[in-house]
C-alpha cells in the first residue's frame, strides 16, 4: 500500500514542499508558529489544529506569526503578492472573514483588471470551514460561495489528503488570488499521498464514483456524505455518479453536464445555506445549459437557512446527512 | 474606596462562583461531555468581579471568547450557563450559542463573543444608545492583549473620544492570545499607553489584586457615567488554564502557573487582606465557598439533567419576523 | 466501604478521539493526590500528562505504554479506603476484555507494506513477501509500477519468495531524469539483489521490464538464474513509438484513456480508476520529463534501440507474448531460435490479461 496521510498532514507536506522549492513562498497567521514571545518552546501551536506544525523548522522566518489583525496581515498578503511574494495567509477560520474582506474581494481579487492586466496577485489564504465540531454560529459556517461570487478569486475546496496536498501545491503555483478552504473535519480523513509533490489543475471535478441514474454533484466534506448516500442506494439498485467539482471557481461545469446527460438526474450538496449557495448556482447552471437532457427537476440538499447551532442535536440537523441525500436522490427515480 | 460587609461578601462570593464554575468545566470537559471550544477565565476573576461590582442591569458590557467569568460577574444566572455549555434547551441560550456566546440582554451582558475584536465597536453602540436615551448608563467593552491589536478595537477608541462616549476599554492582559506573548504581539509596553494616541486616560492596574481594580474601574466608570468619556484600563493578569481545553501549553515557561498560584492568586490575595484586616472572618470566606461548591455541583447535575432542544428548535429566532 | 475513581483516556481539545498511553510516572500502590501527574499521553496533536482525578491509592495499572484507547477507556483504578476488590477485578477484567477486542487487528500481509531501499540518494520502493525460497523480481514496464502485479503477487508468494520494485522515476519510487534509462534500472535491480541479500534471483520483466531483465543477465550473470519476459522490449526492432512518446507528455484523463486502451485486448479492462491513477502518477513533479528522456532510450527512428535477443538465447529463457500486441508486436519474435515462446490470447499486458497462465509457469 502506498504512502497513506491526513489531510491536516497532507497540507502540511505540501507548504513544506513548495516553500523549499521556491524562495518566494512565505506563510503567516495568527499562531502558525506560537510560542513567540513566550518562555516555552517554540512552534508551540503550529496553526490552532496544528496544520502547519514543524514548517519553522523547515523554513525558518518564512513562516510568520501575526498579532490578531486580519486586516492588516492578509492586506499585507495581497500586497506582498503583488510585490514578487507568493505568500499563504492564514485566516484561521472563514467566519473570520469579516474583519479583513475588503483586503480580498475589492483588493486582492482585483488588482488585474482594475490595472488594465498589469498586476498579478499569487495569494493563497488558507482557511478552515464547516461544522461538525459544535463549534457554534460564528466557527463552522461554509461561506466559500461569498467568494465564489467575486471575479478574480479562485476558490478550491478539497475533499481527500491526495486533492489537498495537489490542490495546494497549485494554489501557490496558481499566479491569481486563491481562497483554500479546509473542512475541519476532515483533518484527520487518511487518504494515499504520493510522496513527490504534484500538482492538480483547477477546473478539473472528480468523478468519485461512477453510476448511471442519479448525478450527485457534492463539495468538500459532503462528498463523503454522498458516497454514503450512494452506498445505501446502490443497494436499493439506484447508481449515483458522484461528482466532486473540487474548485468552485472556475467550475467544470462540462464533467457535470457531461455526466447529467446520461443520467438526466441532479441533486446538488453542499454545506452552505441555500440562498445563493453552490448548489443553488450549480443548479441553475446546468438548467440553463442541459434543460433538456434533465428527466426531472434539480434538487438541492444543504444546510438550512438559518446559522450553524451549537447543541449537538441541532448541529446534526443542520448538517446534510446520508439519509437527506438518499431522500432526495430517491424522488427523482 | 472602602466597601461595605456585604459588598466585600459579595465580592467573594462572584470570585468564588467563578473560579469554581471553571474549576469543574475544566474537569467536565476532559470528560468527553462538554462539547466545542470551551475558554476558562480562571485565574482573572478579580477584573471581571472589580469592574462588575459598580454596574446596573441598565449597564451594559460585551465580553470575549473567555466570557464565563463576565457572565457571572454580570448576575448572568449559573444554572442557565451550565446548561447552555451542555447544550440544553433550558440553557442561557437555549443551546444555540455554547460556550462562546454565552448573552443574557436583561442583564446588560451583551454576549461573549467568537470574533476577537467584535465587542469594542459594539460597546461603543450601547455607549451610544445611553447617551441618547439619558438613562445614565455606562458600556464596558473587555478585550484581551490579543484583542487590542485588532482593528475594531483601535478604531473604536477613536470612535469613543471623538463622540464622547460613556465607555470604558479594559484590556486583560493575560500575557498571552493562544499561544503568543503579549510582550511580542503588542507593540507598545503598555496597552495603555496606546490611550494617548485617542485621546482618553490610559491607566494600568494589576488585575490579581480586586481592591486596585475596583478603585481605578469606580473612577473611571464615575468619569463615563459623568459625562467625562472613555477610559482605556489595562488589567495585568494570568490565566490558569490552557487558551481552550486541550491546550498543552508548551508554550509556558516552566512551573509559571504555578508560581502565579502562589504568589498571586487573586482569591488568595482578596482573603488574606480581609482577613488580616478584620473585615471578614475565614469562617464567613468558608461558608462561601461551601455554598458555591453545593450550588456549582447542582448546576451541573442540573445541566446533565436538562432535555436537548428539539427538531422544532432548529428554525426559530433567525429573524423577529419573516413571511 | 471504600470507592472507587477510575482513571480514563482523556479528551484534550476538540478533535480528540483516541491517544497513546505512554509512560506511567506512578507506580501500583502509591499514593496519588488530585491533580498529581500520573501518565503520559500522547494524541497526534500534542503529548502532556494526565493528572489524577482523586486522591487514593494507585491500586491497578490497566492500560500498558504503547496502547492506543479511545476516549474514555479505562487506564487504570485509583481507590479510596477499603474496596470489595472482586468486584474490581471483575469490573477491570471486562474494561480489559473489551480493549483487546478493540485491539484485534491482526499483523499486515507483507505484500501491503510500501517497502523502501535507498539506491544512489534515491528512494526505491519495492514490495517484498518476505518468506520462502528461489526469489523473484518482478519488473514493471515503462510508465508502470510494482502494482502492475496484483494479479501475480499473492498467488506467487505461499510458493516462493516475490519482490517487486518500482523503477527510478516510477510509482513511489524518487523520480530522476538522470537515473532513467534501462541501464541505470538494471543497475538499481543489481543493486537490490545486493542490499537484499538474495543471492541468486529469477527475474520476470515486462515490456521495458523484459529489456532490463536481459541487462541484469548480460551485466550480473552470476546474480541471475532464469528469465521470463512478458512482451519484452529488447527482442526484435518493432515498437509503436507514438504509446510511448504519448504517454510521456499526456496530461488529461482523456489522453490517458485513448492511451491506456492499447494496452489490453479486452478494453473493459481499462477503468476509470486505472485512468485516474495513470493520471496522478502523470503529475508528478519531474515525471514528464523523465519519460520524454526515458523514451529517448527506447527507441529512435521509429525502432527499438537494442536488441539483445543473443541474451536471451544464453540464459534459460521464457517468453509470453500476446497475439493481440498493440505496443510491441509479436512479430518481434519471429526471428528469435532457441527461446521457449508461448503466445496468448491476449494484448500488452499478459500478466494481467492471462495471469493464470502466467502464474503458473512462475511457481
Ligand atoms: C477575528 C478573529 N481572529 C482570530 C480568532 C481566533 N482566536 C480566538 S481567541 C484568540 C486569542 C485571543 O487572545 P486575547 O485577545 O489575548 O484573549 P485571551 O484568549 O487571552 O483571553 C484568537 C486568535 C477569532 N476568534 N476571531
Ligand atoms: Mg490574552
Amino acid at each position: 500500500m502506498a504512502r497513506e496521510l491526513t489531510f491536516k498532514d497532507a497540507i502540511n507536506e505540501a507548504l513544506a514542499q513548495e516553500m523549499a522549492r521556491d524562495e518566494t513562498v512565505i506563510a503567516m497567521g495568527e499562531d502558525n508558529v506560537g510560542g513567540m514571545g513566550a518562555e516555552g518552546e517554540i512552534d508551540a501551536w503550529g496553526g490552532v489544529l496544528g496544520v502547519t506544525k514543524g514548517l519553522h523548522a523547515k523554513v525558518g522566518d518564512r513562516i510568520m506569526d501575526t498579532p490578531i489583525t486580519e486586516s492588516a496581515f492578509i492586506g499585507a498578503a495581497a500586497g506582498a503578492a503583488a510585490c514578487g511574494m507568493r505568500p499563504v495567509a492564514e485566516l484561521m477560520f472563514i467566519d473570520f472573514m469579516g474583519v479583513c474582506f475588503d483586503q480580498i474581494f475589492n483588493q486582492a481579487a482585483k488588482f488585474k483588471y482594475m490595472f488594465g492586466g498589469k498586476a498579478e496577485t499569487p495569494l493563497v489564504v488558507r482557511t478552515m470551514i464547516g461544522a461538525g465540531l459544535r463549534a457554534a454560529s460564528q466557527h463552522s459556517q461554509c461561506l466559500y460561495p461569498i467568494f465564489t461570487h467575486i471575479p478574480g478569486l479562485k476558490v478550491v475546496i478539497p475533499s481527500t489528503p491526495y486533492d489537498a496536498k495537489g490542490l495546494m501545491i497549485q494554489s501557490i503555483r496558481d499566479n491569481d488570488p486563491v481562497i483554500f478552504c479546509e473542512h475541519k473535519s476532515l483533518y484527520g480523513l487518511k487518504g494515499e499521498v504520493p510522496e513527490g509533490s504534484y500538482a492538480i489543475p483547477f477546473n478539473e471535478a472528480n468523478v468519485v464514483r461512477e453510476g448511471g441514474d442519479v448525478t450527485v454533484v457534492a463539495i468538500g466534506m459532503m462528498v463523503h456524505k454522498a458516497l454514503e448516500a450512494a452506498t445505501a442506494l446502490a443497494k436499493e439498485g439506484i447508481q449515483c455518479e458522484v461528482i466532486d467539482p473540487r474548485t468552485t471557481s472556475p467550475l467544470d461545469l462540462d464533467t457535470i453536464i457531461e455526466s447529467v446527460e446520461n443520467t438526466g438526474r441532479l441533486v446538488v450538496v453542499d454545506e452552505s445555506n441555500p440562498r445563493c449557495s453552490m448548489a443553488a448556482d450549480i443548479s441553475a447552471q446546468v438548467t440553463e445549459q442541459a434543460f433538456s437532457s434533465l428527466k426531472g427537476p434539480v434538487r438541492m440538499v444543504t444546510a438550512p437557512h438559518c446559522p450553524p447551532p451549537f447543541s449537538d442535536v441541532l448541529e446534526d440537523l443542520y448538517i446534510p446527512s446520508p439519509e437527506k441525500i438518499a431522500e432526495a436522490v430517491r424522488t427523482l427515480k | 474606596m472602602s466597601l461595605s460587609e456585604s459588598k466585600l461578601l459579595q465580592a467573594y462570593r462572584k470570585m468564588r462562583q467563578i473560579r469554581a464554575f471553571e474549576d469543574r468545566v475544566h474537569d467536565e470537559f476532559a470528560t468527553g461531555e462538554i462539547p466545542g471550544f470551551v475558554h476558562l477565565y480562571a485565574g482573572e476573576e478579580a477584573s471581571a468581579v472589580g469592574f462588575c461590582m459598580h454596574l446596573n442591569d441598565e449597564d451594559r458590557i460585551a465580553s470575549t471568547h473567555r466570557g464565563h467569568g463576565h457572565c457571572i460577574a454580570k448576575g448572568v444566572e449559573i444554572n442557565g450557563m451550565m446548561s447552555e455549555i451542555y447544550g440544553r434547551r433550558n440553557g442561557t441560550c437555549a443551546g444555540k450559542g455554547g460556550s462562546m456566546h454565552i448573552a443574557d440582554l436583561e442583564k446588560g451582558m451583551m454576549g461573549a463573543n467568537g470574533i476577537v475584536g467584535a465587542g469594542p465597536p459594539l460597546i461603543c453602540g450601547a455607549g451610544l444608545a445611553a447617551k441618547f436615551r439619558k438613562n445614565g448608563a455606562v458600556a464596558i467593552a473587555f478585550v484581551g492583549d490579543g484583542g487590542s491589536n485588532q482593528g475594531t478595537t483601535l478604531e473604536s477608541l477613536n470612535l469613543a473620544t471623538v463622540w464622547n462616549l460613556p465607555c470604558i476599554f479594559v484590556a486583560e492582559n493575560n500575557g498571552y492570545a493562544e499561544s503568543t506573548g503579549s510582550k511580542w504581539s503588542v507593540s507598545c509596553e503598555n496597552i495603555a499607553d496606546r490611550a494617548a494616541a485617542f485621546g482618553m486616560p490610559g491607566v494600568v492596574v494589576d488585575g490579581h489584586d480586586f481592591f486596585a481594580v475596583y478603585e481605578v474601574a469606580g473612577e473611571a466608570i464615575k468619569r463615563a457615567r459623568e459625562g467625562g468619556g472613555p477610559t482605556l484600563i489595562e488589567c495585568k493578569l494570568n490565566r490558569y488554564y490552557g487558551h481552550f481545553e486541550g491546550d498543552a501549553q508548551t508554550y509556558r515557561g516552566v512551573d509559571e502557573v504555578k508560581k502565579v498560584k502562589e504568589s498571586k492568586d487573586c482569591l488568595m490575595l482578596f482573603s488574606k487582606r480581609v482577613t488580616e484586616q478584620g473585615l471578614l472572618t475565614q469562617a464567613q470566606l468558608d461558608a462561601i465557598d461551601k455554598e458555591v461548591a453545593a450550588e456549582i455541583e447542582a448546576s451541573v447535575e442540573h445541566a446533565k439533567s436538562s432535555a436537548k432542544p428539539t427538531a422544532a428548535d432548529l428554525m426559530t429566532d433567525v429573524y423577529v419576523s419573516y413571511p | 466501604m471504600g470507592e472507587m475513581i477510575k482513571v480514563t483516556m482523556p479528551k484534550w481539545g476538540l478533535s480528540m478521539v483516541k491517544g497513546t498511553v505512554n509512560d506511567w510516572v506512578v507506580d501500583e500502590g502509591d499514593e496519588v493526590e488530585k491533580g498529581q501527574e500520573l501518565v503520559e499521553i500522547e494524541t497526534d496533536k500534542i503529548a502532556n500528562v494526565l493528572e489524577s482525578p482523586g486522591e487514593g491509592v494507585l491500586y491497578r495499572i490497566v492500560a500498558q505504554p504503547g496502547e492506543v484507547l479511545p476516549v474514555s477507556a479505562l487506564l487504570g483504578v485509583i481507590t479510596q479506603g477499603e474496596v470489595d476488590e472482586a468486584e474490581l477485578e471483575s469490573y477491570i477484567a471486562e474494561a480489559q476484555a473489551a480493549a483487546a477486542a478493540a485491539a484485534a487487528d491482526e499483523a499486515p500481509d507483507p505484500l501491503t507494506i510500501n517497502r523502501r531501499l535507498d539506491w544512489e540518494g534515491l528512494t526505491i520502493r519495492y514490495l517484498d513477501s518476505e518468506e520462502g525460497e528461489r526469489p523473484l523480481i518482478c519488473l514493471h514496464g515503462f510508465g508502470g509500477d510494482k502494482n502492475n502485479w496484483q494479479f501475480n503477487l499473492a498467488a506467487l508468494a505461499p510458493n516462493r519468495r516475490v519482490l517487486a520494485p518500482d523503477f527510478p522515476s516510477h510509482g513511489d519510487s524518487t523520480v530522476s531524469a538522470e537515473h532513467s534509462s534501462p541501464l541505470a534500472y538494471a543497475k538499481m535491480v543489481s543493486a537490490m539483489i545486493d542490499q537484499l541479500e538474495l543471492g541468486q534471483v529469477d527475474l520476470v520483466g515486462h515490456s521495458m521490464g523484459g529489456l532490463v531483465a536481459l541487462l541484469v543477465a548480460r551485466e550480473s550473470p552470476a546474480k541471475v538464474g532464469a528469465l521470463t519476459l512478458l512482451a519484452p522490449a529488447g527482442i526484435g526492432t518493432e515498437i509503436n513509438a507514438g504509446y510511448v512518446d504519448g504517454f510521456a507528455t499526456a496530461n488529461s484523463r482523456n489522453e490517458l484513456k485513448a492511451l491506456a486502451v492499447q494496452l489490453f485486448a479486452d478494453k473493459e479492462m481499462v477503468s476509470r480508476q486505472m485512468v485516474a491513477d495513470l493520471l496522478k502518477y502523470k503529475r508528478l513533479d519531474g515525471v514528464e520529463g523523465a519519460l520524454v528522456q526515458l523514451a529517448g532510450t527506447l527507441h529512435s527512428g521509429g525502432k527499438q534501440s537494442e536488441d539483445l535477443s543473443s541474451v536471451a538465447q544464453s540464459v534459460p529463457t521464457k517468453i509470453f507474448w500476446g497475439k493481440a500486441d498493440e505496443i510491441l508486436a509479436v512479430s518481434n519474435c519471429a526471428q528469435l531460435s532457441g527461446v521457449d515462446v508461448e503466445q496468448l490470447e491476449c494484448g500488452h499486458m499478459a500478466h494481467m490479461e492471462a495471469a493464470d497462465v502466467v502464474n503458473k509457469h512462475l511457481t
